[in-house]
């Protein structure tokens, strides 16, 4: 079995790198305030630096005040466990990337890469992809591919990436120094290690094991087997975790939309960069915003099919958000990403190629964000005898062919006011004889009608101008109406009602 | 000592072709409009690929043209999209007119901050919709407005609907597109029709079409120069009368 350990170091550091990605090649230091006796947080050490913080001077154990006066440039960030965490589970997506089964532990992944020589022409190339993969990621790792887990788990303490030659882990270690067998070595162990003169792993290897075992216990003994390439560690995957999701926990509060957006496409673009390491799109996310209240406002952003693009994703989230805005300012943020897969299209040769789902729901969230998701989508006719009803599905043609066109007369279309306008209308024997409104004043000519449509009797009756109120023909009353076709002196022809209940003219709309 | 005009014929005949041998503009496909006596007047229907403009007067009969030619890419399984700046779209009667409303995508421009910015919108909506690509037919409605747009904008538009394979055609008052649109259809002097069955009924409108402007269409029709036009009729469907 080959084993391909991918090893983040410095992970902590690494994921406020990955999260503020501005701050790579400047000196960046970690902080941590131990808790004392009292209960409350003490002086902020440093516990991690950066490659250009430790070459200006910042060491691990330096106050935050001496940090600073030591690296004068230096940006100190306090280590956050939202952070650590995002990076470890980004870590597993890479591993899901290249293999259905990963092993977890804290900072490291392993996957099996014996299949992956069918893709890659060399062991070499897989570590080499796996290196650029993680890179898309915001992370710099190690990798290392070997017989054994042991071998390759110490190999990526040794070299940037190394491939360990099938049969070869004992020659390969022999060589190396004892200190990369732990991270740390225990103390004790390095202890005895400098009493015996031992300094390679190779000599080590040479002792017998029983009495390594004897005199440095079980650690010692595993420790041994590791470095004669003999341990049996079995390789344990997990199953991957359901939710896929960012976290950020804010400095300072944000109470407008446009900073909050430029948080969440930070966030987004990372979630979405996982997602695409199991093949998957997202189909929408639910934002968990911690509020300065101590409260959460919870939001659902839902797009009509899965998609990889983030701006979609961002405008939708942003017009959610300047709808209705939090009620306080947020100081953290959890964005959880829900996975799907995209839909694969099945070209026809003999029909038109449609939009691809995954650029129709961009572009149906890119329209959503113009005009408002409720006034994209699919024309619906209501379940009501009301004229003018009307409303919106979301937009899925189906896959079957549509039905055949029958060879039909061609038929007189309508336009609509939405809503009604209300009307003046002088009354004649046989009807409307003129009418008039905000932009249409008319003589009618030929009046037909009327035709009587009443319906919703169930509904309580109240005034007339609610039937009308919300556009969408939803009123809350029951109606009875008296249609007329009429053709008007200016040569339009009218669609109007006389509404019984409230006595009142509308103008419906016009035959066009 | 003269020169040998072999040689010269020689030397030409590699760089010029003679106007006998210039081969046509290929055939542009065409987007049936939904009425045969309109297809053939355009050639096989809207072009392809291109902009057209579809305008009118209140009544003149577009919104029933428009209807037809979404049903008629509809059933040829073309997506279709209609941008409503006036949200007039009417389902009932878009569905009596063989529109399969499930396969259509409708957006329309509500609100007080839209209606204030219809044309410019539309054309933004136009472009989304447009250059994500695989839209057989995509319809900007600006219904009685004269959309007032510079030169530059119609021919993005234009140029995104030829890089698409998308049909472009804008309903309007009257032509805002000028040279950008390469097909403009007018309609105009429409009456209705009543029948008399006991009091008078609405029965058809009967209009009539001007083909303005056709690029691409060989010959081109007689109305182009503005000296003909054909008679077209939209009848009353039963169901719309009394819903």
């Amino acid at each position: 079995m080959r084993v391909a350990c991918i090893h983040v170091p410095q992970l902590a550091l690494q994921a406020v790198l990955r999260r503020s990605p501005q701050l790579r090649g400047t000196p960046v230091a970690l902080t941590e305030a131990p808790i004392g006796r009292t209960g409350r947080a003490g002086r902020a050490h440093v516990v991690m630096a950066s490659a250009e913080a430790r070459r200006a001077g910042v060491r691990v154990g330096l106050t935050a005040a001496q940090a600073a006066a030591v690296c004068p440039g230096l940006t100190l960030n306090p280590r956050q466990a939202a952070d650590s965490e995002a990076a470890e589970a980004a870590l597993a997506d890479l591993g899901f990337a290249f293999a259905s089964h990963v092993e977890r532990e804290p900072g490291r992944v392993f996957i099996q890469v014996d299949d992956l020589g069918h893709l890659y022409p060399s062991e070499e190339a897989v570590a080499q992809v796996i290196q650029q993969r993680a890179l898309r990621m915001g992370l710099g790792v190690r990798v290392a591919i070997a017989d054994r887990k042991g071998t390759a788990r110490v190999a990526t303490r040794a070299r940037e990436r190394v491939v360990v030659p099938p049969g070869m882990d004992a020659a390969f270690l022999a060589p190396l120094a004892l200190a990369v067998l732990g991270e740390p070595l225990p103390a004790e162990l390095a202890e005895a290690f400098g009493r015996w003169g031992l300094a390679r792993v190779g000599a080590f290897a040479a002792l017998p094991a029983a009495d390594v075992g004897l005199r440095l216990g079980p650690l010692g003994a595993r420790l041994h087997r590791v470095a004669r390439a003999d341990d049996d560690e079995p390789f344990l995957p997990a199953l991957p975790p359901d939710a896929i999701e960012e976290a950020m926990a804010l400095d300072y509060a944000i109470v407008e939309v446009e900073p909050l957006a430029f948080v969440l496409r930070g966030l987004c673009d990372r979630l979405l960069a996982r997602l695409a390491c199991r093949s998957l799109a997202c189909v929408g996310i639910t934002l968990r915003l911690a509020l300065e209240t101590r409260t959460f406002d919870v939001r659902e952003v839902n797009l009509a099919a899965p998609t990889r693009e983030v701006g979609p994703l961002l405008q939708l989230a942003r017009l959610e958000l300047s709808r209705r805005p939090p009620d306080a300012g947020i100081v953290g943020i959890l964005v959880v990403a829900r996975p799907a897969r995209v839909r694969g299209a099945q070209l026809d040769f003999l029909r038109p190629a449609g939009p691809a789902p995954d650029r129709l729901a961009a572009t149906i969230a890119k329209l959503a964000a113009l005009v408002g998701p409720e006034n994209v989508g699919a024309p619906r006719t209501e379940d009501t005898w009301r004229e003018e009803a009307v409303g919106v599905t979301p937009f899925a043609p189906p896959g079957e062919p549509p039905p055949a066109a029958s060879p039909a007369a061609h038929v007189m279309s309508m336009r609509r006011f939405r809503p009604p306008e209300e009307i003046e209308v002088m009354l004649g024997p046989e009807g409307p004889a003129a009418l008039r409104g905000k932009a249409t004043t008319a003589r009618v000519t030929v009046a037909a009608g009327p035709y009587r449509l009443s319906g919703e009797w169930w509904r309580p009756s109240s005034r007339a101008s609610d039937h009308y109120g919300d556009g969408d023909g939803h009123g809350d009353s029951g109606f009875s109406r008296d249609y007329w076709d009429v053709h008007a002196s200016d040569g339009a022809l009218y669609r109007l009602h006389h509404d019984r209940i409230g006595d009142r003219w509308y103008l419906d709309g016009y035959y066009d | 000592m003269g020169f040998p005009l072999e040689l010269l014929d020689e030397a030409l005949s590699a760089k010029l072709i003679p106007a006998s041998r210039l081969e046509h503009e290929p055939r542009r496909a065409r987007l049936s409009t939904g009425v045969a006596a309109l297809d053939a007047r355009l050639g096989g229907g809207w072009p392809a690929a291109s902009l057209a403009e579809l305008c009118g007067r209140r009544s003149a009969g577009r919104t029933s043209l428009l209807h037809a030619t979404l049903a008629a890419a509809i059933t040829r399984e073309q997506t279709v999209a209609l941008i409503d700046t006036a949200g007039a779209f009417d389902p009932r009667s878009a569905q009596a007119a063989g529109v399969t409303l499930n396969r259509l995508l409708w957006i329309r421009l509500a609100g007080e901050d839209a209606r204030s910015n219809v044309v410019r919108l539309g054309l933004q909506a136009a472009d989304i919709l447009i250059g994500a690509g695989g839209f057989g037919l995509v319809v900007l409605d600006f219904g009685e407005q004269a959309p007032r747009a510079s030169t530059a904008a119609w021919l993005r538009l234009r140029h995104t609907a030829e890089r698409q394979g998308t049909t472009a055609l804008v309903v309007a008052l009257a032509r805002g597109a000028g040279a950008a649109a390469t097909t403009a259809v007018v309609l105009r002097d429409a009456r209705p029709r009543f029948v008399a069955e006991g009091g008078p009924l609405l029965a058809a409108l009967e209009t009539h079409v001007a083909v303005e402007r056709a690029l691409g269409v060989f010959p081109a029709p007689a109305n182009e120069q503005g000296n003909d036009v054909s008679a077209l009729c939209f009848s009353v469907q039963p169901a719309l009368r009394t819903s």
